[in-house]
């Protein structure tokens, strides 16, 4: 804005109170200016309406909204063992291996990976689910990222690796049912999906049967 | 006018900054596995009302009430011994989803449950001797339910009727009924059908794990005050 008082300005200037001139204009400026803000803020805010609202049901609970773990909060110092378990249905013939049991604090970030390796000649499609013991301990363990529930698809003697990031929610500390657990074990199966999933998969993702066993580095 | 111009500009960048970070979701929650099924397995059904509660009895007479499996993932069909068709083969997959299940940690927090829909004739031998050959373990968290002699014919045709299934009796007391299987969750309501024998076995103990893992009983801890809440947000 510019304020230099030789400049013809004074549009809306009183006509009657000369020596109030500068002042008023002054004034009026920044009222038409303070006005432009919240015109402004007031449009910004109506499109920000929405994550706001989220954030404050985020915050507060407010309407039942679960509270989703970004990240892991601060640490605590009670430790706890994880420890990992790797198993595959009857019919599977994926060789599937857990990572080595870690200790970590409550709160604190951990990563982790499986390994499967599809020993035959033939590619697999598998599907994982998981479970967290004790049982009780499952609505504690978070995690960040992992394999469960996604087709996962392994060509003739494809090995790959499953990173799982996770963490135990300090909030455990205030369950009384879960006082003395030092110990929790995440554990996962693979099922093998079956011919005619295999083949939906493969139609939906555009690999080729002819491609199967030539193109061996062909991911989902 | 600096003031007001520093507090507009980071009022602004607040206010995009908020716009523009995405909401996040909790990846592989019990929502992304219906959303899942529901786009790929075509005989998938979501369902959401609380589920007819039941008190029949078993092989030895002992009563069996649905309600007292709340806690537990409930997987139930009806059937008759005697259908010379689909049962069977209704039968032998929920046997083989019993066994997929019964592999994991789920072995101790699902039911699976068959119900005779002819009391009069499947009598405690019958269910008794029905489970091997279908693959189906009694000893672990297998049922098979009747309404029992004293009871009405069609009790459990009737049981049947409220989760939507139809019956007509031909004159040589063959029954024409569709083939469902019903999830029902922890807390008694009825989440899920899977219907005929199309669908994928892996796709329904996926759901039975994605509910397993969504509604794990357990104490609430003391929640945090609204202030720390607020603080940590910084």
């Amino acid at each position: 804005m510019n304020l230099d008082k030789n400049k013809p300005k004074r549009l809306l200037a009183p006509l009657f109170r000369p020596d109030r001139l500068d002042a008023t204009g002054k004034r009026k400026r920044r009222t038409a200016a303070a006005l432009a803000g919240l015109a402004l803020a007031m449009v910004g805010l109506s499109f920000a309406a929405v994550p706001l609202y989220r954030l404050f049901c985020q915050v507060t609970g407010y309407g039942g909204t679960t509270q989703v773990a970004e990240a892991a909060p601060t640490p605590s110092e009670r430790r706890v063992a994880v420890r990992f378990d790797a198993n595959v249905a009857a019919g599977m013939p994926w060789a599937f291996e857990a990572p080595k049991p870690v200790e970590l604090a409550l709160g604190e970030s951990g990563l982790v990976a499986y390994k499967a390796r599809n020993p035959t000649s033939r590619p697999i499609l598998g599907t994982a689910t998981y479970n967290v013991v004790p049982a009780k301990a499952g609505v504690y363990f978070n995690k960040v990222q992992c394999f469960c529930f996604t087709e996962q698809l392994l060509m003739p003697g494809e090995e790959k690796e499953f990173p799982v990031t996770f963490f135990v929610d300090p909030a455990i500390e205030g369950d009384p049912d879960l006082k003395g657990v030092t110990t929790i074990t995440l554990s996962y199966t693979f099922f093998d999906k079956g011919t005619d999933a295999l083949k939906q998969y493969m139609a939906s993702n555009g690999i080729k049967a002819a491609n199967l066993k030539d193109d061996s580095d062909a991911q989902p | 006018m600096k003031f007001p111009t520093r507090l507009f500009a980071a009022a602004s960048v607040a206010i995009v900054a908020t716009v523009l970070v995405p909401a996040t979701a909790p990846a592989h929650s019990l929502k992304d596995v219906q959303q899942d099924l529901f786009d790929k397995e075509q005989y998938f059904q979501v369902k959401n009302e609380p589920a007819a509660d039941f008190t029949l009895q078993d092989a030895d007479g002992e009563p069996f009430r649905l309600k007292d499996l709340r806690g537990k993932v409930v997987v139930l069909h009806f059937i008759y011994a005697g259908c010379p068709d689909v049962c069977p083969l209704h039968a032998d997959r929920i046997g083989e989803i019993q066994e997929m299940v019964n592999i994991t940690p789920m072995k101790d927090r699902v039911q699976f449950i068959t119900v005779t829909t002819d009391p009069k004739r499947d009598t405690p031998e019958v269910l008794r001797d029905y489970a091997e050959p279908h693959g189906l373990d009694p000893t672990t968290n297998w049922v098979f339910l009747t309404s029992g002699p004293d009871r009405p014919g069609d009790t459990t045709r009737k049981l049947a009727e409220k989760f939507g299934h139809k019956f007509i009796v031909t004159d040589d007391e063959l029954q024409i009924h569709s083939v469902v299987t019903h999830v029902i969750d922890q807390n008694g309501q009825w989440v899920a059908n899977f219907h005929g024998l199309g669908f994928e076995p892996t796709n329904l103990v996926v759901f039975i794990n994605g509910l397993t893992n969504a509604n794990v009983p357990h104490k609430e801890p003391e929640p945090p005050s609204l202030w720390s809440r607020i603080r940590s947000m910084f």
